[in-house]
């Protein structure tokens, strides 16, 4: 009972980094970036081949890490800040975005074959606490997710950058008015969310391995689950990833692990009707509105 | 001879995909990625009816009227969203869709029964080659024949319907939809029927392909299908009626161009996907007119 | 535009007695936005025939009532009732929980549209890929070539009900002056010529009460002839109900055509007679500076430029620097504006190829008079970097600024404050402060400081706006958007004061709507 719990608590609270993922470029420009999917698949690909050729872990971790954060980067320089200095229209940066993610998981694929691999073999070590089982691996992923957690939120609540990053989320127009370098803030969102994601792809990878083609399911359960949440602050999305990491581990427990992609998507859709704005919505102009 | 009519075969199939979508993409302006979906539906419709001994006439209806019906998945949500929240909702139509076609499996049951309707992941095999009237579209030059008529007739449907007031209404709607419902138009009911045209039309051309293939399995269904047709669409501009045709060769033709230059299955199904997608980037990059929507004059 | 037959039907309608009968009648209406309580307790009748003048301030909530009477926008109570088209259709809100159940008789834009309710936008919002023809064709009700399955099934008859319908159109076309650019697209054609189109569309629609906002914003005085000759054309055939939502710079034009007054002032309808505004338009006072300018500068010198369509800058600077002749702040030089796809905010329609020039130096406070619709907005945000201009060039200080994003126009010392959104609302107010570099901070605002921003009224968020806008880091030029929109007496002289300390050495271009 308890370990259903457990570890749909910790596959949400992986989930609710993600969701901050998407948000944190979501809300401050509007970007729908699908290609943190590919950055996702990326990530433990680049670590698994440099312990191949010799390299330490923790190295091989932060390279992983950086090129996640300059993959990220790259999206916004050559697509979509182009994009968005042509004021094109909403649509065309997604599209823009999942032709990246096709781009990104073919090469790949291509490169290192699409079976699935582990990062670390061998970390099924189990530690009982009470009633409950936990392996290494699930434990470095709660870590990591906690981790990730907190130092986001203590950055956004209570430094300049978390400031400007509200702001700019807030009222785009405004913040460069008031003489803050838009484009320069939007890098560094897409930067930061490179590296949330990072950070999650790995501690996925080395819990249940990883594969090409698993990105953009993982994201976009991710981007349900700010929906869900609410898109319009960030707190929203964490609650969400959590709310939904749990029920579906409750759910794939209890009724069948087939259906769980399609019964988060029937519950997006429910919310999208009843709640457009999420559990958590601030009164804010409706993009679905005209 | 027979490559011709493979050639020709696959070229009607996939205008009649690009056709319909064209009908959402540039006469609605709502980018939608779960055609592939309706295409699966209509082909798991008719593989099933025509293993039961219907004809191809029939067993297309019956698909056609799934899609049909179903197109309310992605119809409804088109009544509150545009832009980057209806494609976020057509994405979920579209896996949900692969979703129930890989899922709706049970190892004992015959496929086609309702405990295992799709048999999952092994998918449909030995569908027979489409019949009607007594008649049998055995040779290859027959079931071009068929093909041609059936993407004809569609074709078609489609000139009339966008020639028509109710084309005009579509693309005022897609222009702008407020200034349409202050008309008094009954804007959420005419969106309910170009999707309805247009999934029908995907199941049709889906029928076709499991009549020619004679088997089917959930990657029919892939979100890189859907990605392929909204490309043809794309590529071949929206909005207009020839467009479509056009997309719906060139990209047909890219497979074979690889295949021509003697690159291995293996890399040419990677490397063609990685085309897809640059093509995606570069149409968005570089089409003056956006994406979706009609050239201006 | 069926004229004759809507005249035919009049005289029926007159002979039975008909004509007196109510159109619209709205009852108790109330809407709050953001805890701002737009309309208070609006109550009006509207009879057959009547000509409405919907007045108020910017801000006061014309746009919202237009909205509810069109059936854009749910009020939050209230009823609204409107017997057109041969019969009564009422609304009573919040609505009763069958209706919202039901897809049938909601308050939409459809239902009224069909019960003969039409309306206009400020922008037309024709359908932009469409020909001209085509807009107007398009509205025709009970098309049967709108039945998907009709359209493939019986293309002749279609045809031949399109052709019917194309004669009818040109010839609406053709008396409107619009026969040569009938095939043409819509969004190639000038402002004028589409407010044209959007009138005739709303009519081909069925509207027997046709609700207009602001028809002649934005047009010069050749076009205002050609709209205003329409309006009155359908004013006369008093088959037409008509409610005109217009800007006080252009009332003086259509006054004689308007048989009733509405002013909106604080959420509350006053109901007037033309001939009781008429006395406070005709006072001359066109040439005249706001009343505000002197608390600004106070002694002054003033050059006035006409900037076309209406609009005026006036060049205001005190009398002990009117002798200094100083290198100038900015410099404007033929300048094209554009929203959209149009050109705004220039020299009138000959010369709309040739843009505006004009020049302030330090202590210069500029003020653009200019009517809703002018381009004001888009101006300012040219000159601040968010638009960027197609033609024309820009300097601060000598140096050129075009291609320049507007941080970059920030740092080199130019300062927006925006008419609307000039607030971050999820912030608090010590947060927007901080964020802004603002360093001193005036007591009534420091009380605030720990209040949400979107928490506060609209006074105090104006203050704040203006706070953070021109306190933080310093500057040479600052735009101001119609800064005054909501404030109280002393709330204004107050930013003048701190305007005017401001003005020692840096130059303010402050946008105004005009009173006539």
């Amino acid at each position: 009972m308890n370990q259903i719990l457990i570890n749909g608590t910790i596959s949400g609270l992986c989930a609710g980094v993600l969701a901050l993922a998407f948000t944190i470029v979501y809300l401050p420009t509007g970007v729908f970036h699908i290609a943190l999917g590919a950055v996702y698949a990326a990530a433990p690909f680049i670590a698994w081949d440099g312990m191949h050729h010799g390299w330490p872990a923790p190295v091989a971790v932060v390279i992983a890490v950086a090129c996640a954060v300059i993959l990220s980067a790259l999206c916004e320089l050559i697509n979509h800040w182009p994009l968005a200095r042509r004021r094109n229209e909403p649509g065309a940066h997604m599209i823009a975005s999942l032709g990246v993610y096709m781009i990104v998981v073919q090469l790949l694929a291509w490169i290192w074959g699409s079976e699935t691999r582990m990062l670390f073999p061998g970390q099924n070590a189990a530690i009982r606490v009470h009633d409950v089982l936990l392996s290494r691996a699930q434990m470095v992923s709660a870590m990591l997710a906690v981790a990730a957690l907190v130092i986001f939120y203590v950055v956004l609540w209570t430094t300049k950058a978390g400031l400007q990053l509200r702001a700019l989320s807030d009222n785009r127009k405004e913040f460069g008015l008031r003489g803050f370098n838009a484009r320069i803030t939007r890098l560094w969102t897409f930067m930061a969310s490179g590296l949330l994601v990072s950070i999650v792809a790995l501690a996925n990878a080395n819990d249940i391995g990883f594969d090409p083609d698993s990105g953009l399911e993982t994201l976009l359960v991710a981007v349900a689950a700010t929906i869900i949440g609410g898109r319009a602050s960030f707190v929203g999305p964490a609650l969400g990833g959590l709310l939904v990491g749990v029920v579906r581990t409750e759910l794939a427990w209890y009724l069948s692990a087939r259906w769980q992609d399609t019964f988060t998507y029937v519950v997006l859709v429910i919310f999208l009707f009843m709640r457009p704005k999420g559990l958590i919505g601030r009164p804010r102009r409706l993009e679905a509105e005209t | 001879m027979n490559y011709a009519c493979h050639l020709l075969v696959y070229l009607s199939i996939y205008t009649i995909v690009a056709q319909s979508l064209n009908l959402v993409v540039g006469y609605c302006g709502l980018i939608s990625l779960c055609h592939a979906g309706y295409f699966a539906i209509g082909s798991y419709a008719y593989a099933i009816a025509s293993k039961a001994g219907y004809g191809f006439v029939t067993a297309s209806a019956l698909g056609v009227s799934v899609g049909l019906i179903l197109s309310l998945a992605v119809s409804l949500p088109a009544w509150m969203f545009k832009g980057d929240f209806f494609l976020l909702i057509s994405l979920a139509v579209q896996i949900a869709i692969a979703d129930v076609i890989s899922n709706w499996v049970y190892p004992t049951a015959e496929p086609g029964t309702l405990r295992n309707l799709t048999n999952g992941p092994y998918g449909i095999a030995a569908i027979p080659r489409p019949h009607w009237l007594g008649h049998r579209a055995d040779t290859m030059v027959s079931m071009a024949i068929l093909a041609l008529a059936t993407a004809g007739l569609c074709m078609l449907i489609t000139f009339l319907l966008v020639r028509s007031p109710w084309g005009r209404l579509l693309k005022c709607i897609r222009d702008d939809e407020l200034a349409s419902r202050g008309l008094g138009k009954p804007v959420r009911y005419t969106k309910l029927q170009a999707f309805a045209v247009s999934c029908g039309m995907a199941a049709l051309a889906g029928s076709l392909y499991a009549s020619y293939v004679g088997y089917i399995d959930p990657s029919s269904a892939s979100l890189d299908n859907s990605l392929l047709m909204l490309s043809m669409v794309l590529v071949g501009g929206t909005g207009n009626f020839q467009g479509p045709v056009v997309g719906a060769a060139t990209l047909l033709a890219f497979p074979e161009i690889l295949r021509l230059l003697h690159i291995p299955a293996a890399a040419a199904a990677n490397l063609r996907l990685m085309a897809y997608g640059l093509l995606l980037i570069l149409l968005v990059h570089l089409r003056p007119q956006g994406i979706a929507g009609e050239r201006q004059a | 535009m069926q004229l004759e037959q809507e005249i035919l039907r009049s005289d029926i309608d007159r002979t039975t007695g008909a004509r007196n009968r109510l159109a619209v009648r709205l009852r108790s209406l109330r809407k709050t936005f953001g805890g701002q309580e737009v309309l208070k307790d609006v109550n009006a009748d509207i009879a057959r025939g009547e000509v409405v003048l919907l007045r108020g301030q910017n801000g006061a909530g014309k746009t919202t009532l237009l909205n509810i009477l069109t059936g854009n926008l749910a009020p939050d109570a209230g009823t609204v009732e409107f017997s057109t088209n041969g019969a009564a259709l009422a609304f009573s809100f919040p609505p009763p929980i069958w209706s919202r159940i039901t897809p049938w008789g909601r308050f939409s834009p459809e239902t009224l549209s069909r019960h003969g309710i039409g309306r206009t936008w400020q922008d037309t919002r024709l359908f932009k890929t469409q020909s001209l023809s085509d807009n107007i064709a398009v509205a025709s009700p009970r098309l049967i070539g709108e039945i998907p399955h009709v359209a493939v099934a019986n293309p002749l008859r279609v045809r031949r009900e399109e052709k019917q319908l194309q004669t009818v159109v040109a010839r609406v076309l053709d008396k409107l002056g619009l026969g040569e650019v009938a095939s043409s697209p819509a969004d190639s054609v000038s402002l004028a010529k589409t407010k044209l189109v959007a009138i005739a569309r709303a009519l081909q629609a069925g509207a027997e009460v046709l609700c207009l906002d602001e028809p002649l914003a934005g047009l010069d005085s050749t076009d205002v002839g050609s709209v205003l000759g329409v309006l009155r054309q359908l004013a006369e055939t008093s088959v037409f109900t008509l409610v005109i939502v217009e800007h006080d710079f252009n009332i003086p034009r259509i006054l004689d055509l308007v048989t009733t007054v509405w002013t909106l002032d604080k959420g509350r309808l006053k109901i007037e007679k033309p001939a009781d505004i008429k006395a406070w338009f005709h006072a001359p006072c066109v040439e005249e500076l706001p009343r505000w300018a002197r608390l600004v500068i106070g002694d002054v010198d003033v050059i006035t430029v006409p900037l076309g369509s209406g609009a005026v800058l006036h060049r205001v600077r005190s009398k002990r620097r009117a002798n200094i002749t100083d290198a100038p702040v900015l410099e404007v030089e033929d300048l094209v504006v554009h929203r959209g796809y149009r050109s705004v905010a220039c020299n009138g329609r000959d010369e709309a190829l040739r843009g505006m020039s004009f020049e302030l130096q330090r202590g210069d406070l500029g003020i653009i008079e200019a009517p809703n619709g002018w381009g004001k907005t888009a101006l300012l945000e040219t000159i601040a970097g968010v638009t960027t201009a197609k033609e024309g060039s820009l300097k601060l200080l000598g140096l050129p600024l075009n291609g320049q994003s507007p941080w970059n126009r920030r740092r080199s010392g130019i300062t927006l404050l925006q008419a609307r959104d000039s607030s971050f609302s999820s912030l608090t107010v010590r947060d927007s402060l901080h964020l802004a570099g603002v360093a001193y901070v005036q007591d009534d605002l420091r009380a605030l400081a720990s209040r949400s921003v979107s928490s506060l009224s609209g006074g105090e968020k104006q203050r704040l706006a203006f706070t953070c806008a021109c306190d933080g880091q310093s500057y040479d030029l600052a735009l101001l958007d119609e800064p005054f929109t909501g404030l109280d007496d002393k709330s204004i002289s107050g930013i003048c004061k701190r305007l005017s300390a401001h003005l020692g050495n840096a130059a303010a271009l402050v946008a105004v709507p005009s009173l006539a």
